[in-house]
């Protein structure tokens, strides 16, 4: 089955390509059918060639050449594609999520005029993806990392009539584009080092260092490669600091949040990075960046998660903190940790949103200050959305639990006391904000005006299987089976790795009671007031509040200095550069109308100019055989 | 020479000249049909009928001499894989011409018959040009070529059509009168006419006259460069090209040109090798002097069919580039990479001149003009056409991708790799230039309402299929250009 992986991604393709020909007035059940049966064969597929995988290991890459420009492999360019144990795992979790976002979508999008237009774009990303995914080389994950971010941009901004999300649309890929700059400037710098985009290739480069080029030794290239590809890597997962744009990017329709935002997309970077984790293996300065900006990034998303208003803003820096525990774990080389954190996360996180959009469908509302009693009222949203939010605050026995302590466990391992705290404070903070959400979403009294109900089954049927998967896709990594996934991923030279002990687990559980404790007197019973909370400690509550004032930072520090910049060009190039341009235009113009006057019609000129042709080489060609020679 | 007529037996020829053989039988057989056949509205397609077939056996067989090598007469006429790939785009070429001019009735409707055995002939003429290794018989294939040409360029009942034809004819017979001139210096030199025993005298006869070897050289140069239409031996081009039938100019455009090529190679290589250090600078001049003027004219063109015109004078300035950089450079030049590169933008061009000469020949149908104007909300009236053109205008002006991104990229590799960086350049900078006017049409299409009534214009099912194989050509050589550019550096080029 492995040989037959394109498939995965080809599927998809074709379904898009068919509904693009049907155009956008497709009917609403047709245009789903088509999507959601497209992405179920890639889920078939995908399981499949995930037990071939378990049953026989990974393949070599399929490839085939696709640019000769020289002689030696250096100068041949190979397409192809590659399956092995961490992206059949990534098949199969991007064409799950897939598949229920688009059966969710059916229902959450109904009555939309471009409907049909919607699911073009999700098939497109849904390719991208799972292209990405089964690239073989840097080139070509460049191609589809590019293809996605397009998607993004376009589903962000799918609303494109609302100026916020055209604005959000703009940000988020502007934002990843810095990152995206970084990375293509690191597969460029190891291609001249190397010779090859292969990862392995690259990787054994360095550690027997032949390297092309003189001005960086092995280590410094296998740092500062490391460096430039990470900078993609947080772009595109959103990590410290260029996490500003996640939030934004919520202005999309919520499926696009549960699929891009939360399962897919945005992990990404941590797929790149441990895809090539060689590269990082090679550097020991690059792994503690990374290991410290993921940590950086869990307290920090989490912190500002305590205090937003917006249930879907609360979920997105959840994710951004998510997103940096598995940096975090990748950092301190616990790479199946990580990996494994990515497959659980996907489930829950894709569950919290799919069962905030059930809500905001029924409410019609984000502001959580307008929801509340819906426990009722939908109770298949409201005890889904429990599901994944004990998974995402770490309780046992449910999915998040057992990652998230691999990784804590793992910093501990490494000697890292301190990303240990910032991960368990984060952790408190994680339980606190998302039960801070439930008590507010499902409990208490209902303060909005319109009147909610559930969702229908095409959107409760995919909350129900990933609340399934919240619960327990975690036992797949769990001391109890053997820490059966991390046999399947298998470690790569270098990683190291720490099963969670009885006392990490004790610890980290009783935090996340803590959280959910305090949660629940604030919000639940009401017994202490968040008002007075937040007034007794309001400088950090406006700190939170306002997200670190990072979006002002960076207003003040790079958006208006560049804006200024842009405008001083701007002058340069009207005034300066377009002059040329003109003068050139012109002057080839006035050139072209002159040479044009020998043309004229008359065969007695055109034959006389023949002549003057031949007399013009005779003479060139004798200056050039008998003429002075320097 | 006498007694080698004599020696030749029907076996060895059809070995090394079937398809020419097929296709003038089928010429023949065409005049017998046009004497015979009352002049009925079928008749064209019979004619067209047997062509075509004629050219599918001939291709056929030509497909299966691939890698075998053999020679009729003491080696002036060649069977190699160099003949072969030029072969094969000939009648691919006409081909697609044929199809083209279904849908041509009736513009030339009493000359149906003609035109058909005639674009054989030409097909022939060609192909005996690629295959010759003789000055003799290179001349009889390019004379065959050039009368085919000159009659069919004044098919069409129009003054313009006569004096397209009238022009391409002198300028075209004082083209021949110097390569026969140019020759007869040569055969002076050297007492032969084989090629490559004239290379092997002339490299000892250098140094003694060397006068006369570069004038019957460049005598022969200059009547090549009418062929290719280079400058300034291009004049004949623009008025012929709008004068002839629509796929007539595509013909000169592409077949006409992609023979002068294999001829230029062929003499060149193998008659005057041996000092191509001392004179290449020639080339790489000619190839330069070409780009610009070519797209510079092209710019202020008004009539789409001159505008054509030009740029595939800036087209044959590109071709000339890798057989310029290995001229100039003939020891550090890959001949086979170099050789690749020119067929290769060779076939791709060929691909993208006859799918837009089939767009500008439905437009032109329909809107009874050949002027840009013809072409202004083309989107509105036919996206098919409008989206195809643009897929062509844009290879041609090198947009990546396609097959002209393509080509341009691997001809500028070999520059580079020879070290005229220069020449790169300023293949970037004309294709600059090329985006200009080619956008302008672009822009034309798309952005600019229809003028008249927006009526939607059908394509008739032939033109389509040509539309259709070039635009999947030029898209598909632009994607996966390795396909191609694998398998050509390894044919037996010259039976080596």
């Amino acid at each position: 089955m492995i040989a037959y992986a394109w498939l995965v991604p080809a599927i998809p393709l074709v379904a898009y390509l068919l509904l693009l020909a049907l155009g956008r007035r497709v009917h609403e059940g047709v245009a789903a059918a088509i999507g959601v049966l497209a992405t179920l064969i890639s889920l078939v597929l995908s399981l499949m060639i995930f037990v071939d995988v378990a049953q026989g290991g990974g393949q070599l890459p399929y490839l085939w050449t696709w640019l000769t420009f020289g002689p030696g492999p250096g100068h041949t360019w190979q397409a192809g594609f590659e399956v092995n144990s961490l992206n059949a795992l990534m098949l199969v979790v991007v064409s799950f999520v897939s598949t229920l976002v688009l059966l969710f979508s059916r229902g959450y999008m109904h009555g939309d005029p471009r409907f049909g237009v919607f699911y073009q774009y999700l098939l497109l990303f849904v390719f991208s993806m799972l292209g990405l995914v089964i690239s073989p080389n840097f080139l070509q994950l460049y191609v589809f990392w590019e293809l996605v971010g397009l998607c993004s941009y376009l589903l962000v901004g799918f609303w494109y009539e609302k100026p916020e999300a055209a604005a959000a649309a703009k940000k988020s890929f502007v934002v990843t584009r810095l990152g995206d700059v970084g990375l293509l400037a690191g597969i460029i710098l190891l291609y001249l080092a190397t010779g090859s985009f292969d990862y392995d290739d690259i990787a054994r480069a360095i550690q027997t260092g032949g390297l092309q080029i003189h001005w960086i030794g092995p280590q410094g290239l296998a740092t500062l490669g490391a460096l430039l590809v990470f900078l993609g890597a947080a772009g595109k997962s959103a990590q410290f600091p260029l996490h500003v744009w996640l939030p934004d990017a919520m202005e999309g329709p919520t499926p696009v949040s549960a699929l891009i935002h939360a399962a897919t997309m945005v992990a990404a970077g941590v797929y790149l990075v441990a895809r090539s984790f060689a590269l990082f293996d090679a550097s020991p300065v690059a792994l503690d960046v990374v290991a410290y900006i993921g940590g950086i990034t869990a307290i920090l998303g989490a912190a500002i998660g305590l205090t937003q208003r917006d249930i879907k803003r609360v979920i997105a820096y959840s994710t951004i903190s998510q997103l940096g525990y598995m940096m975090m774990g990748l950092g301190v080389a616990a790479y199946s940790a990580a990996v494994f954190h990515l497959f659980t996360h996907a489930f829950f996180k894709a569950l919290l949103f799919l069962a905030a959009g059930s809500v905001i469908h029924a409410v019609d509302t984000q502001d959580l200050g307008r929801m509340g009693g819906l426990w009722r009222r939908m109770p298949v949203t409201a005890s889904t959305f429990l599901f994944g939010a004990l998974a995402l605050s770490g309780v046992p026995p449910f999915a998040g639990f057992w990652s998230k302590d691999e990784i804590l466990a793992s910093t501990l391992a490494a000697g890292r006391p301190l990303l240990f705290a910032l991960g368990m404070v984060a952790a408190f903070f994680t339980a606190f904000y998302i039960f801070r959400v439930f008590f507010l979403t499902f409990t208490g009294r209902y303060r909005g005006d319109r009147v909610p109900r559930e969702s229908g089954w095409v959107m409760t049927l995919p909350l129900v299987l990933l609340a399934l998967m919240a619960l327990g896709a975690g036992w797949a990594g769990a001391p109890f089976t053997g820490y059966a996934l991390e046999r399947f991923l298998g470690e790569p030279s270098g990683a190291s790795e720490a099963g969670a002990g009885p006392g990490v687990m004790a610890i980290s559980t009783a935090v996340s009671l803590l959280g959910i404790g305090l949660a629940w007197l604030m919000y639940g019973e009401r017994a202490t007031s968040p008002e007075a909370w937040s007034r007794s400690l309001w400088p950090l509550y406006r700190l939170s509040f306002h997200k670190f004032y990072f979006d002002e930072l960076y207003q003040a520090v790079i958006v208006r200095p560049a804006f200024a910049l842009g405008k001083a060009f701007d002058w340069v190039d009207r005034r300066i550069i377009d002059g040329i341009v003109r003068l050139a235009a012109e002057a080839t113009l006035a050139v072209a109308s002159g040479v044009r006057r020998i043309q004229t019609g008359q065969v007695q000129t055109y034959g006389l100019i023949t002549l003057l042709g031949i007399v013009a080489l005779i003479a060139v060609s004798w200056s050039l055989l008998w003429g002075v020679r320097s | 020479m006498t007694t080698v007529l004599q020696g030749i037996a029907f076996a060895d020829a059809w070995r090394v000249m079937a398809p020419e053989m097929v296709l003038t039988a089928a010429g023949f057989l065409l005049m017998l049909i046009d004497a015979a056949l009352p002049p009925a509205a079928k008749r064209a397609g019979v004619s067209t009928g047997v062509a075509l077939i004629a050219l599918l056996v001939a291709g056929v067989l030509a497909l299966r001499r691939f890698g075998q090598t053999a020679a009729l007469g003491p080696g002036s006429y060649l069977l190699d894989d160099y003949a072969l790939v030029f072969k094969l785009l000939f009648m691919g070429i006409t081909l697609l011409i044929l199809l083209l001019s279904l849908d041509d009735h009736g513009r030339a409707e009493g000359a149906r018959g003609e035109y058909t055995y005639l674009l054989l002939f030409a097909t022939v003429g060609a192909m005996v040009m690629a295959s010759s290794a003789d000055l003799v018989t290179l001349f009889v294939g390019l004379e065959i070529l050039s009368v085919s040409s000159y009659v069919l360029v004044g098919l069409r009942r129009s003054s313009k059509s006569a004096e397209g034809a009238m022009k391409y004819l002198v300028i075209g017979a004082i083209a021949s009168a110097c390569v026969l001139f140019g020759m007869s210096y040569i055969y002076g030199v050297t007492g032969t006419t084989h090629l490559a025993e004239a290379g092997y005298t002339l490299f000892q006869a250098w140094d003694s006259y060397r006068g006369i070897v570069v004038l019957g050289l460049l005598l022969m140069l200059a009547g090549f460069s009418v062929k290719i239409s280079v400058v300034p031996f291009h004049m004949w081009a623009p008025d012929a090209y709008e004068g002839a039938p629509t796929p007539i100019t595509a013909f000169l455009a592409a077949a006409s040109k992609a023979a002068g090529f294999a001829m230029l190679v062929r003499v060149f290589l193998y008659a005057f090798a041996s000092h191509f250090p001392e004179w290449g600078g020639l080339w790489v001049g000619l190839a330069a002097v070409t780009m610009v003027a070519g797209n510079l004219l092209a710019i202020v063109q008004r009539n789409v069919k001159r505008m054509l015109a030009y740029s595939s004078i800036g087209q044959a300035g590109y071709l000339l580039v890798p057989f310029a950089v290995l001229t100039g450079a003939y020891h550090g030049g890959n001949l086979y990479q170099d050789m690749s590169a020119l067929y290769f933008y060779l076939a791709a061009y060929a691909l993208m001149t006859a799918g837009a000469f089939a767009v500008l020949t439905v437009v032109a149908k329909h809107a009874r003009s050949e002027d840009v104007d013809a072409f202004t909300g083309l989107f509105r009236r036919s996206p098919l056409l409008a989206g195809a053109m643009a897929v062509f205008l844009v290879a041609m002006a090198g947009m990546p991708l396609t097959s002209g991104f393509a080509g341009k990229f691997f001809i500028a590799l070999g520059a580079i790799n020879t070290g005229y960086y220069w020449l790169a350049g300023l293949m970037f900078l004309t294709s600059v230039m090329a985006f200009a006017y080619y956008f302008g049409l672009v822009r034309r299409m798309y952005l600019q309402e229809p003028y008249g009534p927006a009526e939607s214009w059908r394509t008739p099912a032939a033109a389509a299929l040509v539309v259709v194989v070039a635009l999947v050509g030029t898209i598909g050589l632009g994607v996966a250009p390795g396909v191609m550019m694998h398998s050509l550096p390894g044919l037996n080029w010259f039976g080596q």
